[in-house]
């Protein structure tokens, strides 16, 4: 008899405890779904106290190369201001950032090393939206591609001559010049031998005052061309206002 | 009074098969070696990524980097803790860089159960948040997952410093079951949700559901490898069935899981599709740590057979040399 009792037996706080760990997960994986999943009705009301359970620690983004893939060919080319002296100042060509690094890819296909992804991250996080913001957006008609149509910012940090203004007056925000600034002054270690040495004259080495980025766009070749020969690829640019770099 | 036998029948029934259920829950430690294998697989991949990127450790994630101590510290968020936001010293990032270094090579060996998986947690956390802008998708499961190791036992393969002891086993042995089983099947949804969404969101987009999606893709430098993706790009059915099968496999893996033939055609699968992921588009890390997840698919019946027919394939290499050896003498 005794045997048979064991196995028929059960342990209330082991069910107890069973249970509520199977509440607990079934919930959690529950609240993910809503945080993970296409937005919809019930994501977005539910949206706020959703986030303050999933972030940071289960933050999750599963949108991988979806809905539509990237596609865009992306460069971002960097130029500078140098200092000579204290009076005369000097801007150099722009020098290619992008290209290097997508060769160093190519050739390594074994844990390549990072550095690329900072220059072609760069683009999606200045032109990062809020999805609930785009999907209105792009609900009222007033589709969110704009982005890519800004065509140029002047030096002063103005706005002049975009197509359409959705998210291009906020594009360049405290903590995106801070991107940029920092990014510059990254990569100006990089290079800074042969920016400088084209410029240096025999005053002595000038000084990297101000950097300015230039992101170029080429949209791809869409399928149904992907036979044409003549068909030529638009880049569109996007110039950052000039950042100031402190010295080393 | 008239009992009622088949109710009394149902409910002992009923009883027993709850009984059954915490029995299966508290008694068994489920998918060992896939944990272990998974620990091991993870590890590996961070280490990676710390050498490759190792003399650019500070261009990625030093003070004066790319994404600089000042931004880092205007984004960062109070529950985004990281080591590195506690100084900016240069000295500082070193000692952290190579800490974090020795934490992955003690988490891949295993010396420290559960704390080490916590201090591996730590380190890749502040990694992690210390440079947020080149992470991607493989990062995102691996710390998702890492977080649940941190309950589950992966002693399996484990070079541990001393075992514990029996009588101490004994008595945290049921509970430290039942974490480690959450933990298993939480991995598993967690991988679940990740396909299932990332199938759905992929049906949503037109590119996708037209077989263009590559074709698209493979136009991106960063995402290609010329010239074997440029002959893909222009191949139709290439383009075709990497759409829809990825489409399928991806929204269909947690029906797949259900039946074991499915969950052995969504293995061939995710290798295949991890695999071109890697070689193709360039995303190694990503696929190491996707094909790691995967591990905890496997179960540890089918890992001591696989071992079983290594082995016999073994004794039957050496017996043949034996032969070939006596016959020559």
């Amino acid at each position: 008899m005794q045997p048979e009792r064991s196995t028929h037996s059960i342990s209330i706080a082991r069910l107890i405890s069973s249970s509520v760990v199977l509440v607990a997960l079934s919930l959690h994986f529950f609240v993910i779904l809503l945080y993970a999943m296409p937005i919809n009705p019930v994501s977005v009301r539910v949206r706020s106290p959703v986030s303050r359970y999933i972030e940071p620690i289960f933050y999750q983004n599963w949108q991988l190369f979806a809905p539509n893939p990237v596609n865009s060919e992306r460069g971002i080319l960097l130029r500078v201001r140098l200092r000579r002296d204290h009076e005369s100042v000097e801007t150099t060509n722009f020098i290619d950032i992008t290209s290097p690094k997508i060769a160093d890819l190519h050739a390594t296909r074994f844990f390549p090393n990072l550095r690329y992804r900072i220059a072609t991250s760069m683009f999606a996080t200045i032109h990062q939206r809020d999805p609930i913001l785009l999907r209105l957006q792009e609900l009222d008609g007033n589709l969110a591609e704009c982005s890519p149509h800004v065509e140029n910012i002047d030096p002063t940090g103005q706005i002049s001559g975009h197509e359409c203004d959705v998210g291009s007056e906020a594009m360049f925000t405290p903590p995106i010049r801070e991107l940029i600034r920092s990014f510059a002054h990254a990569e100006l270690r990089h290079m800074a031998p042969e920016v400088l040495d084209a410029y240096s004259g025999q005053q002595g080495a000038p000084v990297v005052v101000e950097a300015q980025l230039r992101m170029v766009y080429s949209e791809p070749v869409p399928f149904s061309r992907r036979n044409e020969k003549s068909h030529t690829r638009h880049p569109t640019i996007v110039d950052s206002p000039w950042i100031q770099i402190p010295p080393p | 009074m008239d009992p009622n036998p088949t109710t009394v029948n149902a409910q002992s029934l009923a009883s027993k098969s709850l009984a059954d259920i915490l029995q299966k829950v508290w008694g068994r430690r489920y998918c060992m070696y896939g944990v272990s294998l998974l620990r091991i697989s993870y590890g590996m991949s961070w280490l990676m990524i710390a050498f490759t990127n190792y003399r650019d450790r500070h261009y990625l994630w030093g003070p004066d980097g790319s994404y600089s101590y000042e931004l880092f510290r205007q984004t960062a968020h109070l529950l985004n803790f990281s080591l590195y936001q506690l100084s900016s010293d240069h000295l500082y990032f070193e000692f952290v860089y190579h800490a974090g270094i020795i934490v992955t090579l003690l988490f891949i060996f295993g010396t420290f159960g559960r704390f080490g998986a916590f201090l591996q947690l730590l380190f890749v956390a502040s990694l992690n948040y210390r440079n947020p802008i080149i992470l991607d998708g493989g990062d995102n499961i691996a710390f998702l997952v890492l977080f649940w190791l941190t309950l589950a036992d992966s002693s399996a393969v484990a070079a541990r410093l001393k075992r514990p002891s029996s009588t101490h086993m004994a008595a945290g042995r049921s509970t430290a079951t039942l974490l480690h089983n959450v933990a298993v099947a939480a991995i598993i949804i967690q991988l679940a949700i990740l396909y299932l969404l990332s199938g759905l969101y992929k049906a949503q987009g037109g590119p996708w559901y037209e077989g263009t999606a590559m074709y698209y893709i493979f136009q991106v430098p960063e995402f290609s490898w010329p010239p074997l993706t440029d002959l893909l790009r222009g191949s139709l059915v290439f383009g075709l069935l990497a759409s829809y099968v990825t489409i399928f496999f991806q929204i269909s893996m947690p029906a797949l899981l259900l039946s074991r033939i499915g969950r052995f055609c969504f293995l061939i699968f995710a290798l295949l599709f991890h695999g071109s992921i890697a070689l193709l588009m360039g995303l190694t890390s990503f696929a190491a740590f996707m094909l790691a997840t995967e591990l905890v698919l496997i179960k540890d019946s089918e890992y001591a057979s696989c071992r079983a027919l290594l082995l016999r394939a073994r004794d039957a290499l050496v017996r043949r040399g034996t032969d070939v050896l006596s016959t020559t003498q």
